[in-house]
């Protein structure tokens, strides 16, 4: 997923949407640090506010925490981080599903549908 | 207290009111976007804001000082018009902001023009417009102003200069000071804004956290602004 | 600040005319040496004995009015072109900006002249003019017989040149000051504003001097006259030193100094109240 961020919708959830799935998929270790709100923010071509504001969410959620003034990491928590992955696969999964079920398709067909696209790769 | 402060702000040429009394309050670290159609007066009020026109009536604050000497030693100004002459040298344009502004930060600017491979011997002639363009912001963003004034910094640059122009902007960013882009350029820009005002025929018509808009509206600001001017 | 706006202004300025200045004693020195050549009158290079003279007068005038455009010019640059941009969010007072270009301008007016003195110095000295040689004894013996009552003459023309000098570029900047109101057209306003500044200076002057003088009888001597039979000396002593030393130039000179301040205090508004770059 690309930091394609469109202005049509509020930009903080996209970046927390993009962090978040840099996060679980591994681009961004768990301990490990991440860069600047300046730095990210420059990096997306995004307002550095609203860059705080999507890693202020993150803190929310528990996936990063800010160590004082050495910057912003993301959790040690494993499970956590899985638990999101978990998440999001399943998220995709059940969209996948309305869409072929929505063309027609019965689980089984869908099934096979995927076996396919794998061997195309 | 605000960085900016506006209240009631009339400047008359001849009979017309080209700003129309208008009050605007901008906080430290905050990056405006000042919108409107052509004569709506955004020109003006950066050159209000600047100290290159005064105003009719009304109040103008920049960190809680009068317009003056002492605001033009924190403003930075970036006008939509190439100003230096063509025969001047990169380091006499350098020596000139490191002269006249205590808050011009001379290593900054040499770093930055290093990884654009812009020499100090370079003589503005033989710049292309792009290069030009960027000196211009090079020099303005050296300063470790309080408030910045790009007056169309990104209007008729291609599109890796305007990236790099965005990009300059954003690594710019400090709580301390703020940031006011006129543009027409809406769509490139409003990704880096924090609030957008909209100006026409002087008068305020909005005023608005970006995020808020997108929320709110369902559109980008680009797709609102359209929407009202049908330019 | 003053200074540092003084100094940029010399560096903006130079590099113009201080090449012109080079190439002017450059040619007078060419033009000296093709006059000393003395061709002989039947050779066709005649021709380069005979124009010496005029180069020199051609030059002569191309590095005045160089010098005019490069004042004028730099003036009209600052404040009504993009670079009033830069010079004008300067932490600085108009004032300064004023003064620093007006001081500029007046420092050129100055290497000017003396560099036409040099020029007219390489020209005539050690030459023959009529049967004359001039070199240092003549020099001495023509001015011996100039009085120059202890020194006042001197003082008061200097005096009057320098103020002069001042006079004429305050009227300028006032011009194109005036000019700078308007959108279009500037250029000509500007020479028409000029115009009209002299005008009006030069009425005024004579105006003020007649009441003050009471002298409203119109100068009927001709000088002419006395030109003819008298030699430079005792036109000198007779004619020019009285009219130098007297009550009419201190009065021409204090109204001078007096516009000069009002042009002063009206290109200071404009520029700080009325800035109208395009």
């Amino acid at each position: 997923m690309d930091w394609e961020i469109k202005s049509d919708r509020p930009v903080y959830l996209q970046l927390v949407e993009k962090i978040q799935f840099d996060v679980v998929s591994g681009v961004y270790k768990p301990g490990g640090n991440i860069p600047s709100v300046r730095e990210l923010a420059a990096q997306v071509g995004v307002n550095p506010n609203t860059m705080q504001k999507a890693l202020v969410e993150l803190e929310k959620k528990g996936l990063l925490y800010a160590k004082g003034t050495s910057g912003r990491f993301v959790t040690d928590d494993t499970k956590l981080i899985q638990e999101i992955r978990e998440d999001i696969a399943g998220e995709n999964a059940r969209i996948y599903l309305e869409n072929v079920e929505n063309l027609g398709y019965s689980f089984d067909e869908a099934v096979k549908l995927l076996k396919k696209a794998m061997e195309d790769k | 207290m605000p960085i900016l402060e506006i209240k009631n702000l009339i400047k008359k040429y001849h009979t017309k009111n080209v700003i129309d009394n208008i009050s605007i309050s901008v906080d430290s670290g905050k990056i405006i976007g000042l919108l409107g159609p052509n004569g709506s007066g955004k020109t003006t009020l950066i050159k209000l804001l600047a100290g290159l026109l005064t105003a009719t009536s009304g109040d103008i604050s920049i960190d809680g000082k009068k317009i003056g000497i002492e605001t033009k030693a924190i403003v930075s100004f970036l006008p939509d018009r190439p100003y230096f002459a063509n025969w001047m040298k990169v380091h006499y344009v350098l020596a000139f902001f490191s002269d006249f502004y205590r808050d011009f930060d001379m290593k900054k600017a040499m770093e930055m023009l290093e990884l654009l491979n812009i020499g100090v011997n370079d003589r503005i002639k033989t710049m292309s417009k792009g290069t030009k363009e960027k000196l211009n912001l090079i020099l303005v963003m050296s300063r470790d102003a309080k408030l910045y004034l790009l007056d169309e910094p990104i209007g008729g640059v291609d599109p890796a200069a305007r990236d790099y122009i965005l990009k300059t902007i954003i690594s710019n960013y400090s709580e301390d000071s703020s940031v006011i882009i006129t543009t027409h350029h809406i769509a490139d820009v409003e990704k880096i804004l924090d609030d957008v005002i909209f100006l026409n025929n002087g008068k305020i018509e909005l005023n608005s956290a970006v995020e808020d808009l997108r929320e709110k509206r369902e559109k980008s600001v680009d797709e609102i602004f359209r929407e009202n001017y049908k330019c | 600040m003053l200074g540092r706006l003084f100094k940029y202004e010399i560096k903006a300025t130079s590099k113009i005319l201080v090449p012109i200045y080079i190439a002017f004693i450059a040619i007078t020195a060419i033009s000296r040496i093709s006059i000393e050549l003395q061709v002989d009158k039947n050779s066709p290079l005649y021709f380069i004995s005979d124009i010496g003279f005029l180069i020199f007068m051609l030059s002569a005038m191309t590095i005045f009015v160089a010098t005019a455009i490069v004042i004028v010019w730099r003036f009209y640059r600052n404040t009504s072109s993009d670079e009033g941009y830069l010079l004008f969010t300067l932490p600085v007072k108009t004032d300064y900006i004023i003064i620093s270009e007006f001081l500029c301008a007046f420092l050129w007016s100055i290497v000017m002249s003396v560099v036409v003195v040099i020029g007219i110095f390489l020209m005539i000295f050690n030459s023959n003019v009529g049967g004359i040689t001039i070199n240092f004894p003549y020099f001495k013996e023509f001015f011996s017989s100039l009085n120059f009552d202890g020194g006042k003459v001197i003082f008061i023309m200097l005096l009057d040149m320098t103020i002069s000098t001042l006079a004429e570029i305050m009227a300028i900047y006032c011009a194109i000051s005036l000019a700078s109101l308007f959108k279009k057209y500037r250029l000509m306003l500007s020479v028409l504003f000029y115009i009209g500044l002299v005008i009006i200076t030069n009425t005024l002057d004579i105006l003020v001097i007649r009441i003050i003088t009471h002298n409203f009888i119109p100068q009927t001597e001709t000088i002419s006259e006395t030109y003819d039979t008298a030699t430079f000396a005792e036109a000198w002593n007779s004619l020019i030193v009285p009219s130098l030393v007297s009550e009419q130039v201190i009065i021409d000179l204090i109204f001078l100094i007096t516009i000069t301040v009002v042009e002063y205090f009206i290109v200071r508004k404009i520029l700080r109240k009325h800035l109208n770059i395009c």
